[in-house]
């Protein structure tokens, strides 16, 4: 307990440059901020690394500045997180930078398939890509790219103490994008989410088919609140492509809500449209498959007879991301990989909260 | 060096295959065979330069749906032998497979059906598995592995799903698990379940993870296709390998007959002939988990030891060998068309036919003459007639026979790709059988067009003439009109500069730089014309710096020699100002030194256009001689003492200090760029710090009073000091020549531009792209730019006085003008500014000097 709340202490630092003699890694979007919606994961990757470096070790800065920093800084590694898609992302000269100082520079993709064509921009420029989905690692056609998932802030997605003894608000939560693959899957659930307290929110529902869709959007930090007051959590992969023509990839690999609700203490019910899930949650115990509407139905109804089962798997789920499905595990997994050993002081797995 | 071994070019011929996953099932099989060196595996737009760089010696082209034939026959004929491996007949087999069969040494089918209508040139070759994606291990027991009685995992063909809805309703018991994906060419499908359960799609690794886990893989058949004979292969498809390689259990539906020639019925697959028998069947298997596992075992081993891409490969490698000419094809590439000249495309922004002209289009019209005759010029440049960027002519040099064409869509401003022009591009390249291309200025053009050539196999040179590659705005004169300093400048600052210049929004600098350091990645020379050219260009695209395709070569002058110098002492001093008289050209600055001198023993010789909003300066002293033909220079400089070269950029190489040079002229420059790179103070001329009209003014004076200085500094001058035409084309032509042997140019085979390649967007490896414009957010006129100067241009008063313009609308400016030039001048002035913004429109002066 006193360990996670160090932890999560340290993690509230922000990088102040010049803070510190030595800088292990240079960590910055590998889109422009300004365009990037999804600039705050990288606060969680540098979260994670920090926890393996040692706090003040990492310099989270924007793409504009990673060349700059890395020339001041000389990391042992610069790390690109995020996507390449938009047009504004010139790696020329942070290229050079890192090889004037003889650092890798580390790309960590976190919208693979959806935009695996944009992939093409960094094949001849990064030394290592890491990507998010391990079907998309096998059709980069070159050397040293790996697999590496995202994972959960144990800061952000940790929900509110007070909310542990809390009554659920709501039998049923998602959050995500309205694609038409979701939008079919709730259709066909509506019928069974229609009898119980379900909340949808997210953007693009079709609010008249699906009454208990909300076209509302929740900040990320807020989402834990919402994933620990609910019963059941429904998980549904993405089917949103935005740069995906070359081979028209399946994802395989969850998303990152998957491991944030589970940080969150949530009890997940999951479309089985892919089994890797069963990677990273152990099945029934961790996590809950449903493969038809019926499936659902039955599942469903288990659940919300026996909410005990429910706060064990949550509970489950949220000790096995602690354990391996943190920023700074995958942090471990990619500096390993990468041939780079880890230093600092908190290498050992963070312990779950008393509270939990 | 050539080896004996294998270098395989390998291609799936389907953009935006699918099943490319079976594509890189055959790489890695290439790679484990022995008697394979290497593998390269490359897209359309790289296919050609990957083959010819890694010299590749055999063509592996996979799938055959979608195949472009010209570009095919062009790999075919520099790679020497090539495979086609067609994977979905009889469905695609005509007209499109047989008919492409004709361009390769050795053709494999998917269906052993299909085999005769090839007509003896096809062997039949089916699917495999792979261990990478395929292999899991099998249980010892089924309690606690299998999640799901049956599995079926297949597009949704109508028959597929008439049976699987049937089968649903004799099998309640069961639990199934269900992807039938189905697309606009089929039927919606329709399983009497919710669309959900069954409407996904699963990548091939995890269709082997839930065939795997699950205790019967129903194998059904496609039974859909083109007409009614070619509705059903008579070879499984690849699924029966890949499930037996998971360790799935496979109950197949035995009217695909050949099935069993793969794997043992009833010792590693079950089959069946009807529904009923299907159900029955399962029913049976379910029941008997122990014989199950052990036929899933035996299957697996099966494919193991048979059914891998390694077995299919090493077929493929064996008939390759087998062909009698295979060692011709590898060690002497069969020789071109004997007698042919080399086509040799320019590619500029203008000609020396449309005045104003400057360096790179003098250059261009010297080189193109200037070749050996093993060479034949060709040059592409924009139509003055359409307005630059709207239409284009090609123009053979030696016969002078032109090809025009207009563009339908407007002039690619703000672009860094244009589907319209780079197709009509490569149409050209293609009918003309350019075998090498150089371009000379991307002005009017988009970035995207060195790719066309590049994707047909052609080597491509490029001449960075100025900045263009670091800026659209290629002089690098900021928004306060100063030399930028772009190597020191951040992006965001470029950004900012932009959006000042031309109001292009956040992200415009970036987003062009990515394209052009991109396609900069794919040129086979970029010649720079300085060092300092070099260094500026390198900053924002380091490789280039110590690139060994890089080189820095001069514009040279002809080889004519300079007219002797008369030997007249005489009291005045003659000063030469050559060049287009403009601001960049240092043309303030000449109004204040002109100013300043007016009563001096100095006599100033402009030689230029002197361009809108300048005036021809009225001074005793200054004569204006205007604009001037190529290479008549060397009588009016034959005589003057000093030139005055007073550029406020970083000019590249400024082919007027080689002919200044040349008369025995002595140089007074501004220490930036070119200029201060290849004059020595005091040496051979002099260098006086940018935009400074005093110095200059001090410089000339001393230099009226003290002769001999002049004459020492004439004394240093030499040949060595300025390019040459004949030195520069023997070195040039070196250059070429090994870009061509490497290519292949002279030796590869005569069915290279047999057929034109399919119309594509340009593109590379490398490159993506979501917006063809770079510059984004509203483009303002460019005279807007002008008010938007703290600075306006400065103009030449009559009375001697030069004057800094004021901000102010067009119209204050032109009353302005009309109040002190008059109403001839104010017209003339007009039509010359109207006739700019008319070239421009969508922003731009044609000039480049």
């Amino acid at each position: 307990m006193r360990k996670v709340a160090e932890m999560l202490k340290l993690l509230d630092r922000k990088f102040e440059p010049g803070a510190s003699a030595t800088i292990d890694l240079v960590l910055a979007g590998a889109s422009p901020d300004q365009i990037n919606l999804n600039a705050a994961l990288r606060s969680y990757v540098a979260e994670g690394f920090e926890e393996v470096f040692g706090v003040g070790r990492v310099a989270n800065v924007p793409l504009a500045h990673a060349d700059e920093s890395t020339r001041r800084f000389r990391p042992r590694m610069t790390l690109l997180f995020g996507s390449c898609l938009p047009d504004p992302c010139d790696y020329f000269r942070l290229r050079h930078a890192c090889d004037q100082v003889g650092c890798p520079l580390v790309f960590w993709l976190h919208d693979d398939p959806y935009e695996f064509d944009a992939g093409a921009k960094i094949r001849r420029i990064a030394d290592h890509i890491f990507t998010n989905d391990r079907w998309a690692m096998e059709h980069y056609h070159r050397d040293r790219v790996w697999h590496l998932p995202l994972a959960a802030s144990p800061r952000v997605h940790w929900p509110h103490r007070e909310l542990f003894h809390v009554r659920p608000a709501r039998d049923v939560f998602f959050c995500g994008v309205a694609d038409a693959s979701r939008q079919g899957i709730l259709r066909d659930l509506a019928a069974v989410l229609g009898t119980v307290q379900t909340q949808i929110y997210g953007d693009g529902w079709d609010t008249s088919s699906l009454p208990f869709c909300r076209n509302e959007r929740i900040p990320n930090d807020r989402l834990a609140d919402y994933y620990a007051t609910s019963r059941v959590v429904l998980n549904l992969g993405r089917d949103f492509h935005l740069a995906n023509r070359k081979y028209q990839l399946d994802p395989a690999t969850p998303g990152p809500r998957t491991f944030e609700a589970a940080m969150a203490g949530a009890c997940q019910l999951m479309f089985a449209e892919s089994l890797e899930i069963l990677d990273y949650f152990k099945l029934d115990e961790e996590i809950l498959l449903f493969d038809s509407p019926a499936d659902f139905q039955q599942i469903l109804h288990w659940l919300l007879a026996d909410p005990k089962r429910c706060r064990r798997i949550g509970a489950a789920a949220q000790a096995r991301c602690l354990r391996d499905h943190t920023y700074a595990a995958r942090a471990r997994q990619l500096l390993s990989l990468v041939g780079l050993s880890s230093v600092g002081s908190a290498s050992e797995p963070a312990a779950i909260p008393a509270a939990a | 060096m050539i080896s004996t071994k294998w270098r395989v070019l390998l291609l799936d011929t389907k953009p935006g295959n699918i099943n490319h996953y079976i594509a890189l099932g055959i790489e890695a099989a290439l790679r484990d065979d022995p008697r394979v060196e290497a593998v390269h595996f490359a897209e359309y737009g790289d296919a050609l330069p990957t083959a010819i760089h890694n010299h590749c010696n055999l063509f592996v082209a996979f799938d055959g749906e979608e195949l472009d034939r010209g570009l095919c026959q062009r790999i075919a004929a520099i790679c020497g032998t090539s495979v086609l491996w067609v994977t979905d007949d009889p469905y695609d087999r005509e007209p499109s497979n047989i008919s492409n069969a004709e361009l390769f040494d050795v053709v494999f089918t998917n269906d052993s059906a299909s085999v005769a209508y090839y007509e003896g040139k096809a062997r039949h070759l089916p699917f495999a598995a792979n261990p990478r994606f395929n292999f899991k291990e099998i249980p010892e027991r089924d309690q606690g592995h299998y999640l799901y009685d049956v599995l079926f995992i297949g597009t949704a063909w109508p028959n597929r799903v008439h049976f699987l809805r049937k089968l649903i309703n004799e099998l309640p018991e069961a639990k199934f698990k269900l992807a039938l994906p189905s697309n606009e060419a089929l039927p919606a499908p329709d399983l009497g379940l919710a669309p959900s359960a069954y409407g996904w799609r699963v990548p091939n690794s995890e269709m082997c993870r839930l065939a795997n886990r699950s205790r019967v893989v129903l194998g059904l058949h496609r039974a859909f296709g083109p007409e009614p004979g070619r509705s059903q292969a008579s070879t499984p498809g690849p699924r029966l390998y890949e499930i037996a390689l998971a360790g799935g259990f496979q109950l197949v539906d035995l009217s695909l007959s050949e099935t069993v020639e793969y794997f043992d019925l009833g010792k590693e697959i079950a089959g069946f002939s009807s529904l009923q028998e299907c159900r029955d069947q399962i029913r049976y298997f379910l029941s008997c988990p122990d014989l199950r596992i052990e036929m899933a075992r035996a299957a697996q081993a099966r494919c193991l030891a048979e059914h891998l891409y390694e077995h299919r490969i090493r077929t493929i490698i064996d008939a390759v060998e087998s062909i009698p000419s295979r060692r011709v094809s590898v060690q002497t590439p069969v020789s071109a068309s004997p007698g042919r000249k080399t086509r040799i495309l320019f590619v500029s922004h203008n000609s020396v036919n449309h005045p104003p002209f400057g360096g790179v289009e003098v250059y261009v019209d010297l080189l193109s003459r200037s070749l050996p005759d093993a060479f034949e010029s060709f040059h592409y440049y924009p139509d003055s007639e359409w307005g630059l960027g709207s239409g284009i002519v090609c123009q053979n040099i030696r016969t002078g026979e032109k090809i025009q064409h207009r563009f339908a869509t407007p002039a690619p401003w703000g672009k860094v790709t244009d589907v319209e022009r780079e197709q009509h591009f490569a149409e050209l390249l293609h009918d003309l059988q350019i075998d090498l291309v150089h371009f000379q200025h991307l002005y009017g053009f988009t970035w995207s067009l060195p790719l066309v050539p590049r994707t047909m196999g052609l080597p491509v040179v490029m001449t960075l003439a100025d900045h263009f590659a670091a800026c659209d705005n290629y002089t690098l004169l900021n928004a306060a009109r100063q030399y930028c300093n772009i190597p020191q400048r951040p992006t965001t600052a470029c950004d900012v500069c932009l959006s000042k210049l031309n109001g292009a929004a956040a992200g415009s600098a970036a987003s062009r730089r990515a394209f052009v350091g991109s396609v900069l990645e794919n040129i086979d020379l970029t010649i720079f014309l300085c060092e300092n050219a070099r260094d500026i260009t390198s900053s924002l695209f380091p490789s280039l710096a110590t690139d060994e395709r890089a080189w820095v070569e001069g514009f040279p002058l002809d080889d004519r020699p300079a007219l002797a110098r008369p030997n007249t002492r005489r009291p005045f001093l003659k000063v030469a100002v050559i060049g287009n008289f403009a601001f960049h050209k240092g043309a303030d600055i000449l109004c204040d030194i002109f100013q300043a001198m007016r009563d001096d023993p100095i006599e100033f010789h402009v030689h230029g256009d002197v361009q809108p909003p300048y005036e021809p300066p009225v001074f005793p002293n200054v004569r204006v001689h205007g604009a001037y033909k190529p290479h008549t220079l060397r009588g009016p400089l034959c005589d003057a003492d000093v030139g005055l070269f007073l550029s406020n950029w970083p000019e590249t190489y400024v082919m007027t200090l080689s002919e200044a040079w040349r008369a025995g002229v002595v140089p007074i420059v501004g220490d930036i760029g070119a200029l201060g790179e290849r004059v020595q103070h005091g040496v051979n001329g002099l260098k006086v710090p940018v935009n400074d009209a005093g110095t200059v003014v001090h410089a000339l004076r001393g230099l009226t009073a003290n002769r001999h200085e002049l004459e020492r500094m004439r004394s240093n001058i030499e040949p060595a000091l300025y390019c040459r035409l004949e030195g520069h084309v023997e070195r040039l032509t070196q250059k070429y020549d090994e870009l061509l042997s490497k290519y292949r140019v002279r030796s590869r085979k005569t069915n290279f531009f047999k057929e034109p390649p399919r119309p594509r967007a340009a593109s590379a490896g490398n490159i993506f792209r979501t917006d063809p414009v770079w510059r984004r957010g509203p483009a303002l006129p460019h005279h807007a730019v002008a008010m938007v100067q703290p600075n306006g241009p400065a103009t030449v008063q009559p009375n001697g006085s030069a004057t800094v313009q004021l901000n102010g609308s067009l119209i204050r400016r032109v009353y302005r003008f009309w109040r002190s030039r008059g109403v001839k001048a104010t017209v003339r002035c007009s039509l010359a500014e109207l006739k700019r913004l008319a070239n421009e429109k969508g922003g731009r002066n044609a000039q480049i000097t």
